[in-house]
């Protein structure tokens, strides 16, 4: 069997990993490594799941919040579009959402809908800690 | 705005598969026996995997875990945790019933139901044994019944997989559409009292003792519920022996020491209040009235200090003063100013600073903590608080409606101090009285247990410490010899109790706690800072002694979980993957001041008004991941002297929040009128306030409002005694005789108006001034 068909059920996957099969489906959950391949009985894991893994655990272990985890993962800096310099004054519309005890967000030219805030208050706790 | 329009803008927006919870409790002598039961039903079209985050006592040893099904009933069985979960997970994959049972912290469970098929119900029946707690001559029985929002402080180490904190948040919601039905049974013909504080009942006396339900039959899970039971005799000391499978035998043995507290000793107190967001509203009033009543408790030998802690924490005094006129002065106005405004709860810094603080040679150190507990960081807490037991005894108070037992009763057993539960509606005095009581008990610290001829494995290994009042039980495991009598040795005291090998029956609820016990001390244990290798290795090794005691007495832990599997065949299996539902729990009543009406403040937060946040922190941001309620539910009226407002009062705080920046106007509101076990304005309480540092009373107007008419009359006293001894005198006689019925709440302030009175009080004429 080459490399690249090289595939595993979640306890190797785990064992080779270094982590514990909880620790494979709380990964999977929080979408930070891809769902097996295949379906039913048939499920398995490939040497791209072990490879995402690895990479999820380290970060993870070296006190990367986990949401900062998958744009890491995919190989996107946080910022990675900045703002565009600013030459001279000008004028811009910013919702102003308070998501907790001195955390805000500030969302440029738009109203955000009570889903969204709802989706973001739960980010921010993940992050955060519930009570931040 | 009504309720009802307003959860109808969040109606069946998300399918939750857990009905209801059901609580069975029989208290027998000094053990509780409890089955919580949670019925699941799936009501969608896909299986589902149901992930439950719910709280059981702090001491309960969780020795049952089944999964009924129709009419089977499918026992699970313990095993290392990660295996459990191997387990469970390999049952789902195959599409079988599964079934789990984690450990998170002592007090923090995690129930998880895999598979769940449409339209299927599945009841998760929990068991487990607790020693009840004694509380004066009461006992004690706690069922908690949700999980407090836990501050996760910034700096842990890394965790790998789920996050440690997350593990203790699961998402709250102002009211969720699954209640509590629960019944007590109390054995014991001759009770003199059985009462809840904190929910209204139903008591039927029956010959055997009598049965406690719930008025209502389906109550919102956001408060603890407490049942306090008085014998009509006095707690006894005894020795209960019972015995394991293969024959070994086990002792419960409880003693009833009493000791003679010291007046003379003076002590160095430091009370450290906790004003983080979450103890908002009712819990922080608590927390200042018994912060109050304490330092009055302070005799002239003492010196004090205060601090209270959120993010940041400041101290009254730079450092402690002695307890007189000014300084008391000084600390009643400091705990008059201050509130629960700072944030987040960060204990670790101000204790490290108190503990670690030089020492006054002539006087032992003494901490009071006040606080909720909701962190997720206990077991450093409660690490510390045992580094420094030598030198410091911290005593605790746990207050609020779901304050973490966890870390009260842990940094509190740890220190070898001592932890009461304040639950919102309970009086606070005894409690103080109490307390005081014990801070004041001569710290014996050569406490052991004498077992003459036997030879034993004592739990916990090291005696605990000795409080005037207070039983001490510990549990022997008996490996061989024979003993009539044991006996509890404590500097040139004794006591003793008879003990009786031969009465041993097989089973029963010692073994267990003996066990629980064990656990409890391995499991304290860890979680203390140090490098990783080092951690480690003592982990490795805790863990394997966990895992032998759990899977020998098939009990909980963290090490160990309860895994059970209902085999399925064919069709019955699950065909697709089941989602993922987690559970929201509801939020704690009254937390961070949201007293019974957080729902308009999350409203406020969730339609994205621009300025929600105002200065009092916590209270106006809604914990977050607070999603709305799909359906309307009963909350459980108050008791009449509780601290939740009605229908009315909800209205009226919701009326305010349409003004967005009300919070603090909307919380101030809501607390208006709920004082703590009575009325708002309290004569008696606010009397004792009036008491100076060394005893006396002055004349108040406190004092002229509860005379009334007779306020007039004193004036002749003053001139021919003098105005404290007058004055003095009289408060006195009007406690004794008009305060009768509250003597536990006045004897302490009594007693330091009596030694300075002295005889200066003899001749005046209080029946004059009282007729």
């Amino acid at each position: 069997m080459s490399q690249e068909d090289e595939s595993f059920g979640i306890a190797e996957l785990a064992e080779r990993g270094g982590v514990s099969r909880r620790t494979v489906r709380y990964y999977v959950q929080r979408g930070l490594l891809p769902a097996p391949t295949g379906v039913g009985r048939g499920k398995h894991y490939t040497r791209e799941h072990l490879e995402a893994l690895l990479r999820v655990k380290d970060l993870q272990g070296s006190g990367v919040p986990l949401a900062q985890v998958a744009s890491r993962l995919w190989g996107e800096a946080p910022n990675a579009a900045p703002l565009p310099a600013v030459e001279g004054p000008r004028q811009s519309h910013w919702t102003r959402v308070a998501l907790g005890d001195d955390i805000e967000l500030h969302v440029r030219g738009r109203r955000l809908s009570e889903e969204q805030l709802r989706a973001l208050a739960a980010a921010v706790a993940t992050v955060m800690g519930e009570s931040s | 705005m009504t309720k009802e329009t307003w959860v109808g803008l969040f109606t069946g927006e998300r399918k939750i598969p857990l009905e209801g919870v059901r609580v069975d409790a029989r208290l027998s002598g000094p053990c509780v026996e409890v089955t919580v039961t949670q019925r699941y039903r799936n009501t969608e079209s896909v299986p589902v995997e149901a992930v439950y985050v719910f709280p059981m006592e702090e001491g309960a040893a969780v020795c049952g875990f089944a999964a009924r099904i129709g009419d089977a009933l499918i026992e699970g069985r313990v095993d290392e945790r990660e295996a459990a979960f191997d387990a469970y997970d390999d049952a789902m994959m195959d599409g079988h019933g599964a079934f789990l049972l984690d450990q998170e912290r002592p007090d923090v469970f995690t129930a998880s139901v895999g598979n769940l098929m449409p339209g299927q119900s599945v009841e998760l029946q929990i068991r487990y044994v607790a020693l009840a707690r004694r509380e004066g001559a009461a006992t004690r029985l706690s069922i908690p019944t949700t999980v407090s929002p836990r501050f996760v402080p910034s700096g842990a180490a890394p965790d790998v997989g789920q996050p440690d904190g997350e593990r203790v948040n699961p998402e709250r919601w102002p009211t969720v559409p699954y209640g509590l039905a629960l019944t007590v049974e109390v054995e014991g013909a001759a009770l003199a009292r059985v009462e809840s504080p904190t929910h209204p009942v139903r008591t039927t006396l029956n010959d055997e003792g009598a049965t406690v339900e719930l008025s209502q039959d389906d109550v919102a899970l956001d408060k603890d519920f407490v049942l306090l039971v008085e014998p009509r005799a006095p707690h006894q000391p005894l020795a209960w022996v019972a015995r394991e499978e293969d024959g070994t035998r086990v002792a419960m043995i409880s003693f009833s020491p009493e000791l003679k507290a010291s007046p003379t000793q003076g002590h160095e107190v430091v009370f450290l209040l906790d004003c983080s967001g979450s103890m908002g509203g009712v819990s922080i009033r608590e927390a200042k009235k018994a912060l109050s009543l304490c330092i009055r408790a302070l005799g002239e030998h003492d010196t004090f200090n205060l601090v209270c802690f959120g993010s940041s924490h400041r101290a009254l005094w730079t450092e402690p003063r002695r307890y007189d006129d000014t300084s008391l002065s000084a600390a009643s106005s400091w705990v008059k100013s201050v509130d629960a405004n700072l944030g987040g709860t960060v204990i670790l810094t101000p204790l490290k600073e108190i503990l670690e603080a030089p020492r006054d040679p002539e006087r032992p150190r003494r901490v009071l903590l006040l606080t909720d507990g909701q962190v997720s960081n206990e077991a450093d807490v409660i690490a510390l608080a045992r580094q420094h037991a030598e030198h410091t005894r911290v005593f605790t108070f746990g207050i609020g409606a779901g304050a973490s037992e966890h870390l009260v009763r842990g940094v509190a057993r740890e220190s070898r101090g001592a932890a009461e539960m304040i639950a919102p509606g309970e009086r606070i005095e005894p409690k103080v009285l109490r307390m005081f009581g014990r801070v004041r008990t001569p710290a014996l610290d050569d406490v052991r247990v004498d077992y003459g001829g036997l030879q034993v494995e004592q739990s916990p290994r090291r005696t605990p410490p000795l409080f005037s009042g207070d039983s001490l039980t510990v549990f022997a495991r008996i490996a061989s010899g024979s003993a009539k009598e044991v006996h509890l040795l404590a500097g040139e005291e004794r006591w003793t109790v008879p003990l009786d090998l031969e009465r041993a029956s097989t089973g029963g609820p010692v073994p267990t706690l003996w066990a629980r016990e064990r656990i409890r001390e391995i499991e304290s244990g860890e979680g203390t800072r140090g490098s990783a290798q080092r951690r480690g290795g003592r982990e490795d090794r805790n863990r394997a002694r966990l895992v032998e005691l759990g899977k020998r007495y098939g009990l909980l832990s963290r090490a160990t979980s309860f895994v059970a599997v209902q085999q399925r065949t064919g069709d019955e299996r699950a065909d697709a993957p089941a989602q993922l539902r987690k559970i929201p729990v509801a939020l704690t009543d009254g937390w961070g001041g949201s007293g019974g009406a957080p729902r308009g403040v999350v409203r406020g937060a969730f339609t994205g008004q621009a300025s929600v946040m105002t200065k009092s922190g916590w209270a106006a941001a809604p914990p977050a991941a607070m999603a709305p309620p799909p359906a309307p539910r009963m909350a459980a009226p108050a008791p009449a002297s509780g601290g939740r407002g009605g229908m009315a009062k909800k209205s009226k705080a919701r009326r305010r929040m349409a003004r967005a920046e009300s919070t603090m106007d909307f919380m101030e509101g809501s607390m208006d009128g709920s004082g703590i076990g009575g009325s708002a304005s309290d004569r008696l309480f606010d009397l004792l306030m009036t008491q100076k540092a060394d005893g006396r009373f002055e004349t108040s107007a406190e004092l002229t409002a509860w005379l009334g008419a007779r306020a007039d009359r004193l004036s002749d006293a003053i001139a021919r005694h003098t105005e404290p001894v007058a004055v003095t005198a009289l408060v006195l006689a009007l406690l004794e005789r008009e305060a009768e019925d509250r003597e536990s709440e006045w004897r302490l302030a009594a007693d330091k108006a009596t030694a300075w009175l002295g005889d200066r009080g003899a001749d005046v004429d209080v029946d004059t001034l009282l007729a």
